[in-house]
C-alpha cells in the first residue's frame, strides 16, 4: 500500500519532469533551426552588399573616365573656336571650384583609432566627424589651397559625419584610417597639426596620428557636381 | 523508510527544478539571439537597398556624363547647342565654387551670445557640418560665401571667416531643401538641441534667399601652389 502511494507521486513528478524537458529540446531545436536559417540571409545579403559595392567601384571609376573624356572634348571644342579668353577662363574656374585635380606640396595626414584596449569607455579610442571637422578647419586656417580626405575632394558642401563606426564625406561612406591630404605650404601645415588642440587631446587617447611632409601630393578633383547643384538660380547679374 | 522517501522527492523536486530554470533560461537566450540575429539581418537589408539606390543614381549620372560627351565629340566650332551647354557647365561651376550670387530657398540660421557663454568657432563649423549633409548647395554666414577653404577662426573678441572680422549675431544662411534642413537641424539630441544649452539659436525658412558670391580678390581663394593635374 505504501509503495503504491509512493509510485503514484512519483509518476506524477515524472510526468512533469518529462514535459518540462520536452519543452526544452523543442525550444532548443527551433531556435538553432531559425537562427541557421537568419544565418543563411546574413551570408546572401552580405554576399549581394559585396557585389553592389563592386558595381559601386566600377560606375564610379567609368564615371571619372567620361568626366576626364567631358574636360579634354571641352577644351578641344574651346580651342576649335579659338577663344583662349574663354580657355583661361574655364581654366580659372575649373580649378577655384575645386572641379580640377590639383598638384603641390604639403602634408598628408593619417588618423587611425587608438589599438583596441580592455576596461575603457571605447568610445575614447576611435575618430570621431568633430575630430575630422576640427582638423580640417585647422587645415584651412594655416592656408591649405586644397584637400581630400581618402581621396573625396573637400568643397564647400562637403559634410563630415559619423555613420555607425564609418564617417560619411560628400555622400560616401568611409572608414579608418583616414588619410587626409592637404596641399599648401608643409611646414606651416605641419606645425598647424602639430599644435592643433584638437590632436593634442586625440594623441593622449591614444588616437595615431602620423603627418608626412610631400612636395608632390595629388589630391583628385570633385567629381559630382552634378548632383550637388540641382535647381539653383544664379543671379545672372555679375556686375555688382 | 519514511526518511529515504523524503531524500528521494526532495531530490527530484531539485532536479525538477533546476530543469525548469534551465529551460527558461534557454528560451530566453534564443529569444535574444533570434532578435539579435534579426537586428543585423535588417541592418544588413537596409544597407542593400541604400546601395542599390546610389547605385541606380550612379548609373544615370554615367549616362548623363557619356550622353554630354556624345554632344561635344559632334561639337563643331560655332555650334549653338555645343556654346550654349559649355555656358551653363561654367554657371555650375561658379555656383559650386563660390564665385557667382546665388538665389533659392533655404533657411536663415541665427546664433547668438547666451547669458554665461559665447558662439564659438566650433558652434558656427558644427552648424555648418549640418548644413552640408542635410545637401545644401550654398551658405554664407554675415554675408560671407563659405567656400571649399574657409576657415573659422576664433580670434576673440572676434570670430574670423574668410580673414574678415565679425561679432555676432551670426547670420547662416543657407540654400537648400527648408523642411529637409530643419528636420535635420531640430532632431532630437542634434545641433540645435546641442547648442541652446548654452547659446540662442533660431531657424526660419526663407522662399526667398540670395548668396552673395565670394570675395574673389586672390584672399580668400588661393591657387598659387595648385597645378592641374592633366
Amino acid at each position: 500500500m505504501k509503495l503504491k502511494k509512493n509510485a503514484y507521486k512519483f509518476t506524477i513528478a515524472f510526468i512533469i519532469l518529462g514535459i518540462a524537458l520536452s519543452l526544452q529540446f523543442r525550444s532548443i531545436f527551433i531556435g538553432s533551426k531559425q537562427s541557421s536559417a537568419g544565418r543563411l540571409d546574413t551570408e546572401k545579403l552580405i554576399t549581394q552588399i559585396q557585389a553592389g559595392l563592386e558595381t559601386e567601384k566600377q560606375l564610379k571609376a567609368e564615371i571619372n573616365q567620361n568626366l576626364e573624356l567631358k574636360a579634354n572634348l571641352i577644351k578641344g571644342y574651346i580651342s576649335d573656336s579659338q577663344n583662349d579668353a574663354i580657355l583661361r577662363e574655364w581654366d580659372s574656374i575649373m580649378l577655384k571650384s575645386n572641379l580640377t585635380s590639383v598638384q603641390g606640396p604639403g602634408v598628408e595626414i593619417k588618423l587611425d583609432d587608438a589599438a583596441a584596449r580592455v576596461n575603457e569607455d571605447p568610445s575614447l579610442l576611435i575618430i570621431h566627424d568633430s575630430d575630422i571637422r576640427l582638423v580640417l578647419n585647422d587645415l584651412k586656417k594655416a592656408g591649405a589651397q586644397a584637400i581630400s580626405i581618402n581621396d573625396e575632394r573637400i568643397t564647400a558642401v562637403s559634410e563630415q559625419v559619423c555613420a555607425g563606426p564609418t564617417i560619411r564625406i560628400n555622400n560616401n561612406r568611409y572608414s579608418v584610417p583616414y588619410i587626409i591630404k592637404a596641399i599648401g605650404d608643409p611646414d606651416k601645415l605641419a606645425l598647424s597639426i602639430e599644435q592643433s588642440e584638437r590632436v593634442v587631446l586625440m594623441k593622449k587617447d591614444n588616437i595615431r596620428v602620423d603627418v608626412k611632409k610631400d612636395k608632390t601630393l595629388i589630391i583628385p578633383a570633385f567629381n559630382n557636381v552634378n548632383t550637388y547643384i540641382s535647381g539653383l538660380e544664379a543671379v545672372k547679374d555679375e556686375t555688382r | 523508510m519514511k526518511l529515504g522517501r523524503n531524500i528521494a522527492i526532495t531530490l527530484i523536486c531539485i532536479i525538477l527544478g533546476a530543469v525548469l530554470a534551465w529551460q527558461y533560461k534557454s528560451i530566453n537566450y534564443n529569444q535574444s539571439a533570434l532578435s539579435f540575429q534579426n537586428k543585423r539581418t535588417e541592418d544588413l537589408q537596409d544597407e542593400l537597398i541604400k546601395l542599390q539606390k546610389s547605385n541606380d543614381d550612379l548609373s544615370k549620372r554615367l549616362q548623363e556624363v557619356q550622353d554630354e560627351n556624345k554632344g561635344y565629340e559632334s561639337a563643331k566650332a560655332g555650334d549653338d547647342i555645343a556654346a550654349q551647354n559649355l555656358l551653363k557647365e561654367l554657371e555650375t561651376a561658379r555656383i559650386f565654387g563660390g564665385l557667382i550670387d546665388v538665389r533659392g530657398k533655404g533657411v536663415i540660421i541665427t546664433l547668438e551670445n547666451g547669458i554665461d557663454f559665447n558662439v564659438r568657432d566650433d558652434d558656427i563649423l558644427k552648424v555648418l557640418n549640418e548644413l552640408r549633409a542635410s545637401d545644401v548647395q550654398a551658405m554664407s554666414v554675415n554675408e560671407e560665401r563659405i567656400v571649399a577653404m574657409t576657415e573659422v577662426r576664433e580670434a576673440p573678441p572676434y570670430i574670423m571667416i574668410n580673414g574678415r572680422q565679425m561679432v555676432p549675431p551670426f547670420i547662416i544662411k543657407a540654400i537648400g531643401d527648408p523642411d529637409k534642413i530643419q528636420n535635420s537641424l531640430n532632431i532630437i539630441n542634434g545641433v540645435v538641441e546641442d547648442l541652446k544649452a548654452y547659446i540662442n539659436v533660431s531657424i526660419k525658412p526663407s522662399d526667398n534667399l540670395s548668396i552673395a558670391k565670394v570675395r574673389d580678390d586672390g584672399t580668400v581663394i588661393k591657387t598659387d601652389l595648385l597645378a592641374p593635374v592633366k
